[in-house]
């Protein structure tokens, strides 16, 4: 543990000014050194860039106190800035700058703060597929449920077969001959041709087709090479007939014809189900302390983007040109139908007249190529690949249409595309309306998929995905398999999906005294009784309460080796609490000999003796010791060392940091108790939701757009889906804004 | 938050002004046009810093000593020993006083010498200029650097301001775009659909794009802007498989990666990793498909375990020691202390894989002499001393003889020059007559061309 101070934490932002994704220019490399800003506004400049992203734009709080109610002499915030501010790095703001930002705050920042009326909606933008999102979008596109059937004549005999009791579309390569006789009932009916030495019996070798049962069709499936094939039916083996259905007949040299039909089929692209299509996708980008991947800002498509969406988009159009039913359409009305079907489907809103002309166009005289071609660029279209939040011109803002609604709801809430129904919603008007939002979210969120993507959102909230593949020391932890990582995420998942959607509310996050195990997490829980390999709700010890004593949340935040008092602690303030820590002193380092022998916590206590590292590490030590109790797997244990596991702690200003509380616990059970009955922690949830949703870090969303909701959510014990519902029906969940 | 100014300013930043002049006039040489110029550009990162100046005052032992063409390399620098000759070393580059002591704000300021990472990396800009017309115009390789969701700080190479970009982590993806269609001047039947169909989905996807620009505001616009460029390079690629470009000397299609994808992230592999992906870039320059490339291995403060790379130093079965855990080892070099001793063997194994690079460069013919005399290649990491965390006397090395337009094979000792002066020297190098990049005030670094 020598290695960690205040320098050390993982994630770290800095308080004074982050990265801004907005600024247009890159740097003018022919501009020399910048000087310092000078100007009569340069307080303002100061507070903006090293003081505002803790203490709030408007002096309003957040991590940090608020600012705006001072009431003591300047010379003493001028003090405080001068020596202890910014916090962390107190060398950054002296003298002149010092006085002049305690100015800005004086003047500027007093008085009351302006009433959230309404916030200012998020700015109009294209939000790019996530890989997440893309690869449920297409399975939702592509995988549109087939019609079910008993026996092949439940389907259309001509392009499917009834496969396990649902229609499946024919490959290419499979021709269907079909015979109708309704005035006969002959023996045998074969097919015989350049393909088969046209044999006229079956015996000899011709394909024998089959009656339909009650009917005088008949019918045979053959797979057939590429090329030209011509043929007759022959019935009882004596009577030859070519195809009545069959335009295209050439002399067969004794007076007749044969018919002759063309086969000309792509080489099918095998599709290894299950197979991830955005397996090569780029990694989204995003900027640090944003936690989830659709980063409305990021989402930039770069060259390896086009590269792989045309690749992927190669696959997929051999799925639907052999397995559709574009590829058995036999005149343009059927291209047009599918073209609009799909392509609406694909771009998630109706497809203009001209664009269905356009898209018809691209089948050409060789068809195969041509539907391939059509398939590809669908699927590489902005159209599909990025989901409109522009609207349309209304007054002050920008109003979502119908469409887009459905888009924003479906995204939000399952992680895809919309549903049959909500598109039918957006078709009857019913989405720009407070009552049909609210109507198709509560249908949307009884929904599975709803739920399993509360999963997703509560996976990378709290920065778990690294369960799957973080190395675990296996002489210590000979237990951890595969199948117990996807266990821990998986009850975390579930906990959480029980939270947002049960009404349990946040303090059931942290309170809830039950899990999901299987067999080998119950054994890591060292639970009493037998499980099997389904996850099944079970009572967990009370020191396990909540989401602190989950498997996952204490593996992610430990090392291969050992736990981490350190990154437990962070976990805590960063992602539960939504406090964030600023760039630690330069020299931050120098760390004196540890005696090895020493308690973790022994170890940690040159943390408190430097000012400099204690800054930071008041708040963060406290906190993680109150996990020794569990492991770098999260095994519970009682003695480390030999000596007895002491797992109290305090908690310094539990809501925000300066206001100088604290509050000791005696395990971590106890420390759930705190953050329960916290206002910090509902809230946080809340936020992260919130950005998750929006795509937007933190300082890039409105504090109006929220605020107004979170007493409400508060005061319901921190109802997520009663959030979600209200914040849906609110009128500004349909406007965006213009640039400025 | 509306961003006036990008700097944090102490009252040393007369200092900051002073040390630059100083710096410059040290050295009097000015940037003359070079005789030649460099092909292409490399950077080469790791993470975590290096064995510089201790807390308790030893000196360094990084950096080089002695006097511009007659010093001797330390031991980190060994492994450079048979490349001595190709390479430049420095003293005294500063990243600036922004963050000092932080590894977030170092990597944002690396490449693009911008304090927070509010500005367009030297890699990308130099991909829309002097590399503008190759096939791949930036090619950024990663081994484990998105492992744990990485993103943001983690990442060096920034695309825009503010916007970091995500590197390759898998080579075989990374063939795949590469070489999948076949290297362009060596007969391999392509398996592509026929640049017809690919023409006709790129079309339909710019005459959609062109349907958006007309609805959106200028910030949507760059995002749109962005897509249409990257159409506009895929299509440029498809035309050019078309019709070969004139053959190199060297070009062959590499060794494809047998790692699957689902271990590309086990500290096991790295080694191999990296060798793939080394290789790969290398074959991708001799087959004139990229002239910029950035290797990332692995980001600041990760949970890579090096002790577990196999055939290496560092190696040790029965224990776990990370490249960040063992960069704090302590305030002074203690051989005796088991991070110290670890972080010394993992750095002098980082130098080694960037000797290897070298290698791989001299190894191939160009023109009058090899790769690496048309090369700008260069070695970084986010913070000087480990421990200490500074962000003065970088430990970056630049090797190349940039088609001679550089000199190497000296030791340049500056007083605290911002470290954005060597981009600039380096776009010079490329080509580009820029007159400084991002913090580098007076110009590019004097003494590094010609």
């Amino acid at each position: 543990m020598r290695w960690l101070y205040c320098g050390l934490i993982v994630g770290l932002v800095a308080c004074q000014g982050g990265v801004s994704s907005t600024d247009p220019l890159p740097p003018d490399p022919n501009n020399p050194n910048p000087t310092p800003p000078t100007g009569d506004d340069r307080g303002a400049v100061w507070y903006g860039m090293q003081c505002a992203s803790c203490h709030g734009a408007l002096g309003e709080g957040g991590t940090a106190p608020a600012l705006n109610g001072w009431t003591k002499p300047r010379d003493i915030l001028v003090a405080v800035i001068d020596e202890r501010m910014p916090l962390g790095n107190p060398d950054l703001c002296r003298g002149d700058c010092a006085e002049r930002v305690a100015d800005y705050i004086l003047e500027e920042l007093q008085g009351p703060l302006p009433e959230c009326e309404g916030g200012v909606p998020s700015l109009r933008r294209l939000r790019l597929l996530t890989r997440r999102e893309y690869r449920h979008t297409v399975a939702d596109l592509l995988d549109a449920p087939a019609p079910v059937c008993m026996a092949i004549g439940d389907c259309q005999l001509e392009t499917q077969s009834c496969e396990a009791g649902l229609c499946v579309a024919d490959a290419c390569e499979l021709h269907t001959f079909v015979l109708d006789l309704p005035d006969r009932t002959p023996a045998q009916v074969v097919v015989a041709g350049t393909f088969n030495g046209w044999a006229p019996t079956a015996a000899q070798g011709a394909w024998p087709l089959q009656r339909l049962p009650g009917s005088q069709r008949w019918f045979a499936k053959q797979r057939l090479p590429n090329g030209q094939h011509d043929y007759k039916f022959v019935l009882d083996g004596q009577e030859w007939r070519a195809d009545p259905n069959n335009p295209n007949t050439v002399p067969d040299g004794q007076g007749g014809v044969n018919s002759r039909l063309t086969q000309n089929c792509g080489a099918e692209v095998p599709v290894t189900p299950g197979a991830d299509p955005t397996l090569h996708f780029p990694v989204e980008s995003r900027p640090a302390g944003y936690f989830f991947d659709a980063h409305a800002a990021s989402g930039v498509v770069s060259p390896v983007h086009v590269d792989e969406y045309l690749s992927a988009a190669q696959v997929f159009a051999e799925q639907v040109a052999t397995r559709s039913a574009l590829a058995n359409c036999r005149d343009q009305a059927c291209d047009r139908n599918f073209i609009r079907n799909f392509g609406s489907r694909a771009f998630r809103r109706p497809l203009s007249e001209p664009e269905v002309q356009r898209y018809l166009a691209l089948i050409g005289a060789d068809r195969a190529a041509g539907i391939r071609t059509l398939i590809e660029v669908l699927l590489s279209s902005p159209n599909f690949l990025y989901r409109s939040e522009l609207g349309t011109a209304d007054g002050a803002w920008f109003r979502l249409d119908e469409w887009e609604l459905a888009s924003v709801l479906s995204y939000q809430l399952w992680g895809t595309m919309p549903d049959q129904a909500l598109f039918d919603a957006a078709a009857a008007g019913q989405l720009s309306s407070a009552a049909g939002r609210r109507a198709q979210a509560e249908r949307l969120l009884a929904d599975p998929r709803a739920a399993d993507h509360l999963g997703d959102f509560a996976i990378d909230w709290l920065g778990l995905a690294g369960v799957i593949d973080q190395p675990k020391r296996g002489e210590l932890f000979p237990e951890v398999t595969p199948g117990l990582r996807t266990a821990m995420l998986q009850e975390t998942r579930q906990l959480f999906a029980d939270v947002a959607l049960g009404g349990g509310g946040y303090a059931q996050l942290l309170l809830a005294d039950y899990g999901y195990v299987d067999g080998a997490l119950a054994r890591l829980y060292q639970l009493p009784g037998t499980y099997g390999a389904e996850l099944t709700r079970a009572n967990k010890p009370a020191l396990r309460a909540g989401i602190l004593g989950q498997a996952s949340v204490l593996f992610a935040y430990a090392h291969s080796d050992q736990g981490s008092p350190i990154k437990r602690g962070v976990f805590v303030r960063e992602r539960l609490l939504c406090q964030k820590f600023g760039v630690p002193p330069p020299e931050a380092g120098g760390l004196p000999e540890v005696d090895p022998n020493a308690t973790t916590r022994e170890r940690f206590q040159m943390h408190s003796g430097k000012p400099s590292c204690n800054a930071c590490h008041q708040y963060i030590d406290g906190v993680g010791f109150g996990f020794e109790r569990f492991d770098a797997i999260g095994r519970a244990r009682d003695q480390e060392n030999g000596r007895p596991i002491d797992d109290r702690g305090v908690i310094v200003d539990l809501e925000a940091f300066g206001r100088g509380t604290t509050a000791e616990f005696n395990n971590l059970a106890e420390l759930g108790v705190a953050l329960a009955q916290s206002q910090a922690g509902p809230d946080c949830m809340a936020t992260q939701y919130y950005r998750f949703v929006q795509g937007e870090a933190e300082g890039e969303t409105d504090r109006c757009l929220l605020q107004p909701f979170l007493g409400r959510y508060r005061a319901q014990g921190g109802d997520l889906r009663a959030l979600i519902l209200e914040l849906i029906a609110d009128p500004a969940y349909a406007l965006r804004r213009g640039e400025p | 938050m509306k961003r006036i100014d990008r700097r944090a300013f102490l009252s040393r930043s007369g200092a900051t002004l002073l040390g630059t002049a100083l710096g410059t006039s040290l050295l009097t040489r000015p940037a003359r046009a070079a005789a030649g110029q460099a092909s292409r550009v490399i950077f080469f990162y790791f993470p975590d810093g290096v064995v510089g100046a201790s807390q308790s005052g030893q000196p360094s032992l990084w950096h080089a000593t002695g006097s511009e063409n007659a010093f001797s390399l330390s031991p980190q620098l060994q492994p450079l020993a048979r490349h001595q000759e190709s390479c430049l070393f420095f003293r005294g580059l500063s990243m600036g006083p922004t963050d000092s002591g932080s590894h977030p704000g170092g990597a944002k300021k690396l490449l693009t010498a911008v304090d927070g990472g509010n500005g367009e990396s030297i890699d990308f800009v130099l991909s829309r200029t002097a590399g503008q017309a190759a096939l791949h115009r930036h090619l950024y390789l990663g081994v484990m650097a998105n492992q744990s969701s990485a993103s943001g700080d983690k990442h060096i190479s920034y695309s825009a301001s503010g916007q970091s970009a995500t590197p390759e982590d898998d080579p075989s993806a990374a063939f795949q775009r590469l070489f999948g269609n076949g290297v362009p001047n060596v007969p391999n039947p392509p398996t592509e659909p026929t640049p017809n169909r690919r023409r006709s989905v790129i079309d339909g996807a710019l005459a959609d794009l062109a349907a958006f620009r007309e609805r959106v505001g200028p910030v949507e616009l760059r995002k749109l802007d962005a897509h249409l460029d990257s159409l506009r390079e895929l299509e440029r690629r498809i035309q050019n498989t078309t019709q070969p470009p004139p053959p190199t000397e060297v070009c062959r299609t590499p060794t494809r990666s047998t790692v699957p994808n689902a271990e590309i992230y086990r500290p096991e592999r790295f080694p191999e990793l990296l060798r793939l992906q080394t290789d790969l870039l290398v074959e991708a320059m001799a087959c004139r498909l990229t002239q910029v490339g950035v290797i990332q291995n692995a980001f600041h403060t990760s949970d890579l375990i090096m002790s577990r790379f196999p055939n290496t130093p560092m190696h040790d079965p029965g224990f776990d020691m990370r490249s960040h855990q063992a960069s704090h080892y302590g305030n002074q070099h203690d051989p005796n202390h088991r991070e110290y001793a670890d972080y010394l063997s993992q750095r002098i194994w980082w130098v080694e894989q960037f000797a290897y690079l070298l290698d791989q460069l001299k190894a191939r013919p160009e023109g009058e002499g090899t790769m690496l005399d048309h090369s700008v290649v260069v070695l970084v990491t986010e913070v000087c001393d480990g421990n200490t965390h500074s962000h003065d006397d970088m430990p970056f090395v630049l090797a190349g003889r940039a088609g001679g337009a550089i000199r190497p094979g000296r030791l340049l000792s500056y007083d605290y020059a911002r470290h954005g002066g060597l981009w600039a020297s380096v776009a010079n190098a490329m080509g580009q007559s820029f007159t400084g990049f991002g913090d580098s005030g007076a110009g590019p670094l004097g003494g590094v061309l010609g």
